[in-house]
């Protein structure tokens, strides 16, 4: 059946998109960008119980390096100029997880400082609900992003635009 | 011939920009530095980047629901934070919490005293290059929160205290979970210790580092570990005793210099002092109830029971959720002793259900002003190591 | 030594400058006139029985409803004796400059920043008087009783490429 049959057993063959999304999904390498509570709790998805590298997660400290960036936390008027340059430090392919509560909507602070939802400034592709949200949580929002990346493609696409 | 000066490197004057995202600012702190070649000239920290009005939104909150705004503020000890607003609330009151509730409040703020300690280390040795540390740490630590989930439900962000007493009563495996913890963590610490303490390179990196007065500290009003590490025995635990601290037997460890390797001591042996608290408060949790509806049944919500059974429990308990308690018209400052220091929570009371106005005394805001005063003529590298030796919350600093 | 001996000795020393004086809650507080601000700083720092050597806290609180109408609160404590005393001022909004604490105590520095942030009180003689937790560019004073709790401006209105240098002789 196939070139296989030709090739023998030693080659596998498939779409390139999807051996590129393959690769993609399991070497998901997050900023260190910390805002507020939520970042503890990311902390705590890459100590030792609950251990992110097993989903091929590493945290970069430098943005230019990073695919991935989980927004955790609220974000000030003061902080967005910098959380939207961070976002576009970032080399495409990109993705942004909203987590928590203020991260996706504003949650408990509906206040005169704080922008409702981190997807009024840049793109999200994952929110992450709780206040803060357990690991469990965060690292169930990391497999719905890999399932969304596996269904990617390598074909130059428009980058994502904010919705208002 | 050539003379000394001719060796040296000519240096120039600079400017940068750390933060506000840094992988070790530990938040969204940002510091200004002025640089002389690689010698710290200023630094001034800029705050702000998180500012979330809560103060503001107290304002427009029940006395019950501004409690869930606490926990936010320094979100590694959110107990500790409950208990010094539900204090100030309750001296509001004129309420007195019932013993039982006040042994199961120390018990859970010293719990969140060791987790935030935990952090602190694993954040302040990974800055410094510890790894291992870091996963030592919050191993620990999720035992801790495993513990603070069984009682209060929650990990982080307990809002587990009322005024008068605890939201309920805790839950069985508690004092056992506590009991096997106070077992293991002692030679936890020791493990800790075996990394750093005699570390050469830590000893490089943190010993005559960052040197606070004593006299400096208060001027800057330092609190906390902060000044403890410059020698100035000053705990609000002791000064001036809440929450049944009295019953309790503990030492305040007090450090020499004030530099940052003092501040590492300081910590980690009031991590120890904390267990030793802990082990007193377990073995002694009176019988009882925990929350003193009889004696005040004005401000204390009712049992659960009470409002299913009887017709006024449950009209009480239908107005206390609607309309929240009233406290009787005045101000009220408690402060307690933080991870981080000396945690004021200054309540004015108009006599409605929403506090007039809550002002908050931070610890880590009044910590990291001093900063400039800690780092000028040292390394740049050694301005990491003296941010993370301040242990600031970026949450309570900009509030 | 509590802080009742903290009160009379105040009472004693500067009887004609106490506006009013009492205990609330526990607490002793002393209401007194902005012109002598300086001089209590001075002699509650300097004064052997006192030792006021922490600014603890300064803080304001805003009553639209009376004449005058902001309460500012310094909350100063002693180490070495172990008390607490609040001296409350109260003024008119627009009045004219605070005196700042910032030569007695360097705690004072951030607490009069943010002071003049969210009330917009201004103090004499403070080194570098500017907003502190919000962004500097900032409408109004956010903890104003009048100011509005919902009052932000649209995400789209940040501007978002803002000049990241920083001029060397402004730090």
């Amino acid at each position: 059946m196939g070139i296989e049959e030709h090739l023998g057993d030693n080659i596998i063959t498939a779409s390139l998109d999807k051996i590129v999304s393959w690769g993609r999904k399991w070497s998901i390498w997050p900023a260190t960008f910390g805002l507020a509570c939520c970042a503890i709790e990311m902390m705590t998805t890459a100590s030792s119980r609950y251990d992110f590298d097993r989903l091929g997660l590493i945290f970069r400290s430098s943005p230019r390096q990073s695919d991935l960036i989980i927004v955790s936390g609220r974000v000030s008027y003061k902080m967005a100029p910098m959380v939207k340059r961070i976002y576009d430090q970032m080399p495409n392919p990109k993705w942004v997880i909203a987590m928590g509560d203020c991260a996706c909507s504003g949650g408990l602070f509906n206040v005169y400082s704080i922008v409702q939802g981190v997807d009024r400034i840049i793109p999200v592709d994952v929110y992450v609900p709780g206040c803060p949200p357990r690991p469990e949580a965060l690292i169930y929002g990391i497999v719905k992003l890999q399932e969304k990346i596996g269904k990617g493609t390598i074909k130059h696409e428009a980058p994502p635009q904010i919705i208002r | 011939m050539f003379e000394y000066k001719d060796f040296l490197i000519e240096t120039d004057k600079f400017a940068l920009n750390v933060g506000p995202s840094h992988p070790a600012t530990h938040g969204v702190l940002r510091v200004l530095v002025k640089l002389d070649g690689e010698t710290v000239v200023h630094a001034e920290p800029m705050i702000g980047y998180l500012h979330t009005s809560m103060e503001k939104l107290a304002e427009h909150r029940t006395y019950h629901q501004a409690e869930t705004i606490t926990d936010r503020m320094d979100y590694v000890s959110g107990a500790s934070n409950n208990l010094g607003y539900i204090l100030a609330a309750e001296r509001l009151c004129g309420v007195k919490a019932s013993k039982r509730a006040e042994y199961v409040r120390v018990i859970l703020a010293e719990f969140t005293r060791i987790s935030s300690h935990l952090v602190w280390l694993a954040t302040h040795a990974v800055d410094l290059g510890a790894l291992t540390e870091f996963l030592y740490c919050f191993r620990e630590r999720e035992l801790v929160l495993d513990i603070i989930e069984t009682v209060t439900g929650q990990r982080m962000t307990p809002s587990f205290f009322r005024v008068g007493g605890l939201a309920m009563d805790f839950h069985k495996d508690f004092v056992n979970k506590t009991k096997d913890f106070i077992k293991i963590f002692p030679e936890k610490i020791n493990e800790y210790e075996a990394l750093l303490t005699k570390n050469k390179i830590w000893l490089e990196r943190t010993k005559n580092i960052g040197v606070i007065s004593a006299e400096d500290a208060i001027n800057f009003a330092l609190t906390g570990p902060s000044l403890r590490g410059s020698g100035v025995k000053y705990d609000v635990r002791k000064a001036s005793p809440y929450s049944r601290y009295e019953d309790f037997d503990f030492e305040i460890p007090i450090g020499e210099i004030g530099d940052v390797y003092d501040r590492y001591l300081v910590r980690i042996e009031e991590m120890r002092q904390s267990l030793k608290i802990i082990s007193q408060a377990i073995d002694n949790i009176p019988e009882g109830e925990y929350s003193s509806y009889h004696e005040y049944p004005a401000y204390v919500i009712p049992p659960k029971k009470k409002a299913l059974t009887t017709m006024e429990g449950m009209i009480f308990l239908f107005k206390y959720g609607m309309e929240g308690i009233k406290p009787p018209k005045g101000e009220a400052y408690v402060s307690i002793e933080n991870p981080r220091g000396e945690l004021g929570f200054y309540l004015v009371s108009d006599g409605s259900a929403f506090p007039y106005r809550m002002r908050v005394r931070p610890p880590s805001f009044c910590n990291i002003s001093a900063l400039n005063k800690m780092t000028a003529g040292y390394m740049v590298a050694d301005l990491i190591a003296i941010m993370g030796s301040v242990d600031i919350l970026l949450g309570e600093v900009d509030r | 030594m509590d802080v009742n001996f903290a009160l009379a000795v105040i009472k004693e020393s500067m009887q004609k400058k106490i506006v009013a004086a009492g205990n609330v809650n526990r607490d002793a507080y002393i209401q007194i006139q902005k012109e002598d601000l300086l001089e209590f700083a001075d002699f509650f720092k300097n004064d052997p029985r006192l030792k006021f050597d922490m600014l603890s806290d300064l803080f304001a609180v805003d009553y639209p409803k009376r004449p005058e109408r902001i309460e500012v609160i310094y909350n100063f404590y002693s180490v070495v004796n172990n008390f607490r005393i609040f001296i409350k001022i109260r003024s008119k909004i627009d009045e004219s400059e605070y005196p700042s604490l910032t030569s007695f105590y360097n705690s004072a520095n951030w607490f009069e920043r943010e002071v003049y942030d969210m009330f917009g009180l201004k103090f004499k003689g403070h080194p570098d008087l500017k907003r502190i937790l919000n962004p500097d560019d900032w409408d109004g004073h956010p903890l104003l009783k009048d100011y509005p709790l919902r009052k932000r401006p649209e995400p789209e209105e940040i501007e978002m490429d803002r000049p990241g240098y920083i001029e060397l002789d402004k730090i």
